[in-house]
């Protein structure tokens, strides 16, 4: 197992390295001389000349990628245009509500798609199949920022029952939470039903059940945990599409996050917190692909030895 | 030898595509058939049936509610809601098309090649491929909107960047599972070329996956258009785009809840439809999940 992890950690390595030079050019595909977006809009031609040689913008792109590599290995990924902040103590004070966020939306994902998924296999061609298969299918098809409208309708406007936006108190979090995980609790019950079909009618659950186990123990213990695999990947791919969906659903309920700053830097065109964050992103989500892999070899342990 | 046997699972793969029959047995693909064609009538037809200007404004009747005479409503300058859907229908699903299309028709090769000729030409371009989809979907597509700037024209290109590796990665898959057949092994033996054995014996066998994937990239593609539209980065107001539509409409979403609803209501049957032929064609073409 430990081999394993150490190969798996040793293969993300090249594409970190290739997301933070990817990371790093979109700086330099934006037209023009970056140290002018850099300075701000009414920077001095002396200012512009400065932060060219700060950052060594005169140099060969490789020297410049080195640079940027080392500071950013030592937490300094820039200042933001117009305040001149860290970017890194800019991005700090909207990391927490972003992540809290994420973690509630995967875990109201995981907890419903999961039980439905298992339902609709268990009670695989009834209507309560049909009904969780429509549903599910329905939950894929919305913009997640059209759900979060239409929720803030009935339930902030219409019944006056929850907060429409901010972040103040448990009540705030409801809203935003069901917008961003309906689409992953539908693609989580998709793939749950169908592994857990897979599983339901293989030999050793029929053998399971010709021997008398109990209904509930074939469940859990015989069918759900072989079919955890696929549910483990679908879960991990969730997780990047929550990150996504976080930006659209923060800026609806004006959730004080990551998304909400990434949609305030591109349209003031605050080039060095994008960078940042499109590197945070990109770094969250291969951490939890590592995690997904890692989670699947120990559910799974027939992985270990490709 | 000769038992009857069932016939092997190949030979029922290739004929699944054009089964008509076996499609409509699928209720939920029918409705998205249905849904998908209705769709493309709007688009094609849409401006016509529309009883009014997408454009033109009335103040006298601003945000109107649903009535016989605005089936929708109208929004805050007095335009119909229906008019400006029939005419939004053309942006809206022009960008899934032409992003999926475009995606299908570039990555495709990508991934056959890979997948047939491997060695370090696979392992540098799918490494590429890992690390553009490393970003997740929209995502990079607004960094890519960062630096392009906003509008339609640059929606559909960060849907392009983003489908092309999807494309190779999902094809180079399904073609690594035909490449080592016999009748690939047969047609090489028989001195076919190359390029020949890719688009005259593989591409043809991957029809199937790669309708699939162009069916749900265009579902994909609907929505991230739609997104970007509302986050300001697609079509700029006053363009009758579905997304831009509740960008617009959002400010009202407390006294006028229609002009958000109905543009909503038509990204998600868009989506819907396209996501239900998919998955219906995908299990079709999966034997394993006929039960």
């Amino acid at each position: 197992m430990a081999a394993y992890f150490l190969r798996r950690v040793l293969q993300i390595i090249p594409t970190i390295f290739g997301v933070s030079v990817l990371a790093f050019l979109f700086v330099h595909a934006i037209p023009g001389n970056p140290a002018i977006f850099l300075a701000g809009p009414n920077a001095s031609t002396a200012t512009i000349h400065a932060l060219t040689v700060q950052f060594g913008l005169d140099k060969p792109l490789a020297v410049q990628y080195w640079y940027f590599l080392i500071n950013a290995v030592h937490g300094d990924f820039g200042k933001s245009l117009g305040d001149g902040q860290p970017v890194l103590r800019i991005i700090g004070y909207h990391f927490m509500p972003t992540v809290e966020l994420a973690f509630f939306g995967l875990g109201l994902a995981v907890v419903i798609g999961i039980l439905a998924g298992i339902a609709s296999a268990v009670r695989r061609n009834t209507s309560l199949d049909y009904t969780v298969m429509t549903l599910s299918m329905m939950g894929v098809s919305f913009p997640a920022f059209w759900l979060a409208m239409m929720l803030i309708a009935l339930f902030a406007v219409h019944f006056h029952l929850l907060p429409s936006g901010g972040d103040q108190g448990w009540k705030s979090f409801i809203l935003p939470v069901i917008s961003l995980g309906t689409s992953g609790a539908a693609s989580i019950a998709r793939f749950t039903r169908q592994s857990m079909v897979t599983t339901l009618t293989s030999d050793y659950v029929r053998t399971g059940r010709a021997k008398g186990l109990r209904e509930s123990i074939l469940i859990f213990k015989h069918a759900f945990k072989n079919a955890l695999g696929p549910i483990i990947t679908i879960i991990g791919i969730q997780f990047g599409f929550l990150l996504g969906g976080a930006v659209v659903v923060e800026v609806v309920y004006a959730w004080p996050g990551l998304g909400n700053l990434l949609i305030t830097s591109v349209e003031m065109r605050n080039y060095p917190v994008i960078q940042t964050l499109l590197l945070l992103f990109a770094l969250e989500f291969i951490l939890a692909s590592l995690l997904v892999d890692v989670a699947y070899a120990l559910v799974n342990p027939r992985v270990r030895y490709d | 030898m000769t038992s009857p046997q069932p016939a092997p699972p190949q030979l029922e793969r290739r004929q699944a595509l054009v089964d008509v029959r076996l499609f409509m047995q699928r209720r939920s693909a029918v409705v998205g058939a249905v849904i998908m064609i209705v769709m493309l009538l709007v688009v094609l037809f849409g401006p016509l049936i529309a009883p009014y200007s997408p454009s033109i404004p009335d103040y006298a009747h601003i945000l109107a509610p649903p009535s016989l005479k605005h089936l929708m409503g109208t929004d805050e300058f007095g335009r119909d809601i229906l008019s400006r859907i029939l005419w939004g229908a053309r942006l809206s699903l022009a960008v899934g098309f032409i992003g999926a299309f475009a995606s299908a028709i570039l990555g495709t090769p990508i991934g056959l090649a890979t997948a047939y000729y491997g060695g370090w030409f696979d392992d540098i371009v799918m490494r590429i491929v890992d690390i553009i989809l490393s970003f997740p979907g929209i995502l990079l597509a607004i960094g890519v909107i960062a630096i392009l700037g906003p509008g339609l024209q640059n929606v559909i290109i960060t849907i392009i960047v983003f489908g092309v590796p999807m494309f190779a990665r999902i094809v180079r898959g399904s073609a690594i599972s035909i490449k080592d057949l016999e009748y690939i092994e047969a047609a090489r033996a028989g001195g076919a070329t190359n390029s020949r054995i890719l688009y005259q014996h593989m591409l043809r066998n991957l029809v199937g996956p790669i309708t699939v994937q162009l069916t749900l990239q265009m579902a994909n593609a609907i929505l991230v258009a739609s997104s970007l539209g509302f986050l300001g980065f697609g079509a700029q107001p006053p363009t009758p785009e579905w997304g831009a539509m509740l960008a617009e409409g959002r400010m009202f979403l407390t006294i006028a809840p229609w002009v958000d609803i109905f543009p909503g209501v038509c990204i998600f049957l868009a989506v819907l439809g396209f996501n239900m032929v998919g998955d219906g064609l995908n299990d079709m073409l999966d034997p394993r999940l006929r039960r």
